[in-house]
């Protein structure tokens, strides 16, 4: 016997038992674990990065192509203001860029709660040519998650997947609105994952809370923090006088992670901070792009009716 | 997503297989599949070869799961002496599980790419060509990789009294 037909043997006897388990598909979510860490735990946090397929890369250029042109003029670099939330004491001339962003978060801050248990959240989801239209309502109280969408190739609704976020008591009890502790949380939660990719602190800091912001049940006061340590951080670009795909006036955000060769842009509402638009594209040749992609949130508002009712059949 | 389903139906065994085989271990290969196949449905609309597709997403994710845990020492049973070691000839159906073990130490010690090309000729019995088309890479590379990491496995302790021709020295 050759080594060759040795080893077929061998393959076959170590895995002729296996039977493939039944599979669990869940809702696909806006954001997903970074690849570059371990397998997380059920209740991971949500990560801004976006799963693509490799047909998204011709878009990925051209979306290149118009976040480098958005990136020339009126756009500032922030400077490292770590982990203060606020700018520093003293500082004389606070970059523009950081500013809005300080200024964003004391707006969104003084914001009201909103009402209702179940946050909705209706998305257009882009993976190169191919898009669809995604409703998410999601319980406050449970985390658990209805899932309906339209669009080719994508089945009309999905199966409750429960506790696919944290629940609004969890994110409340995790995430302080503290911007200076905030950030420690949020680099803590980003290392849990063993991640294998060398990410600065910066880097965690900002792609965590970047991830942390489309949530729907977060609120404001955890928007403005959140916001604040954004803004606080190094390597952020941002342009005040945005306009998003839907031509939504906005304020962008983008932030180059070297880790992963991705550059995240964020469009966020001047009014309320919440995310219109989001998308990662890749930056370097070695980048993945089936990680490229894009979310446009359309519209996203609290009920209290039964997560039966789909919201895209109105 | 009915295409899907029958792919599932079709193709799932030799995916958790691979699954399992890339992740050496079954835990870890029951939630690589199921990851990849999370993937492959959201993709499904566009992807024009899923089994092709699903193998270089299953090894994307193999990669940097395999990476993040590299540090943790392997948790499978380690041999007691030569004796105990199993016959991969045998027919006893219990050999699947003695077996995996050895067979999982030793692969675990390969590189990533040894390991996928292994996986792909000797696990799914493909052939040079197909391996070569299947990853986008040479044939060459296909033949270099295989034959580097069979004299790998040849000579790993889990596996080198084994193999034809050095059972003497085990």
């Amino acid at each position: 016997m050759s080594d060759e037909d040795f080893l077929r043997s061998m393959f076959d006897a170590a895995t002729r038992d296996l039977r493939a388990p039944e599979v669990r598909l869940r809702p696909r979510p806006t954001v997903v674990p970074l690849p570059t860490r371990a397998a997380p735990p059920a209740r991971t946090w949500p990560r801004r990065v976006l799963m693509g397929g490799v047909a998204a890369a011709a878009g990925a250029v051209a979306m290149l192509v118009a976040v480098v042109g958005l990136g020339s003029g009126s756009t500032s670099r922030l400077r490292p203001v770590p982990g203060s939330g606020r700018p520093a004491a003293g500082t004389t001339a606070v970059p523009s860029g950081s500013a809005v962003l300080y200024q964003l978060a004391s707006t969104v801050r003084a914001l009201p709660v909103p009402t209702g248990r179940y946050a909705v959240q209706i998305e257009q989801q882009s993976e190169g040519p191919t898009s669809y239209l995604k409703a998410s309502i999601v319980d406050s109280r449970t985390g658990d998650t209805w899932t309906y969408q339209q669009g080719p190739g994508v089945p009309s609704s999905l199966p409750m997947a429960p506790g696919f976020l944290p629940s609004e008591a969890q994110l409340q009890a995790s995430d302080p609105t503290d911007p200076a502790r905030l950030r420690a949380v949020l680099i803590q939660q980003a290392s849990a994952g063993n991640p294998v990719v060398a990410q600065t602190a910066n880097d965690l800091a900002v792609t965590q809370a970047v991830d942390t912001l489309w949530n729907p049940l977060v609120q404001p006061q955890l928007r403005a923090a959140l916001v604040s340590v954004i803004a606080s951080s190094s390597g952020v670009t941002t342009d005040p006088h945005a306009t998003d795909s839907r031509g939504r006036r906005s304020i962008r955000i983008s932030y180059d992670d070297a880790g992963l060769g991705m550059r995240l842009s964020l469009y966020l509402d001047p009014a309320t901070g919440r995310v219109l638009e989001s998308s990662q594209q890749p930056y370097t040749a070695t980048a993945d792009p089936s990680l490229a992609g894009k979310d446009v949130y359309m519209s996203q508002y609290w009920t209290d009716k039964s997560p039966a009712v789909n919201p895209l059949d109105h | 997503m009915a295409g899907f389903e029958a792919f599932v139906a079709e193709a799932g065994d030799s995916l958790f297989r691979l699954a399992v085989v890339l992740s050496t271990d079954v835990r870890a290969g029951e939630d690589l599949y199921q990851e990849t196949l999370q993937r492959l449905a959201s993709h499904w609309a566009t992807v024009d070869n899923p089994a092709a597709w699903a193998r270089r997403v299953m090894h994307n994710l193999a990669v940097d799961r395999f990476r993040s845990v590299r540090a943790r020492p392997v948790e499978v049973a380690a041999p007691d002496d030569g004796a105990a070691l199993p016959d991969p000839h045998s027919s006893d159906p219990l050999d699947a599980v003695e077996v995996r073990p050895a067979l999982f130490r030793a692969l675990a010690d390969l590189s990533d790419a040894q390991r996928l090309v292994v996986a792909l000729r000797f696990l799914e019995d493909r052939s040079e060509a197909d391996v070569a088309e299947l990853l986008g890479v040479p044939v060459g590379t296909v033949k270099s990789t295989t034959s580097r990491a069979v004299g790998r496995l040849r000579r790993h302790p889990s596996l080198t009294h084994l193999f034809p021709g050095n059972e003497a020295a085990g």
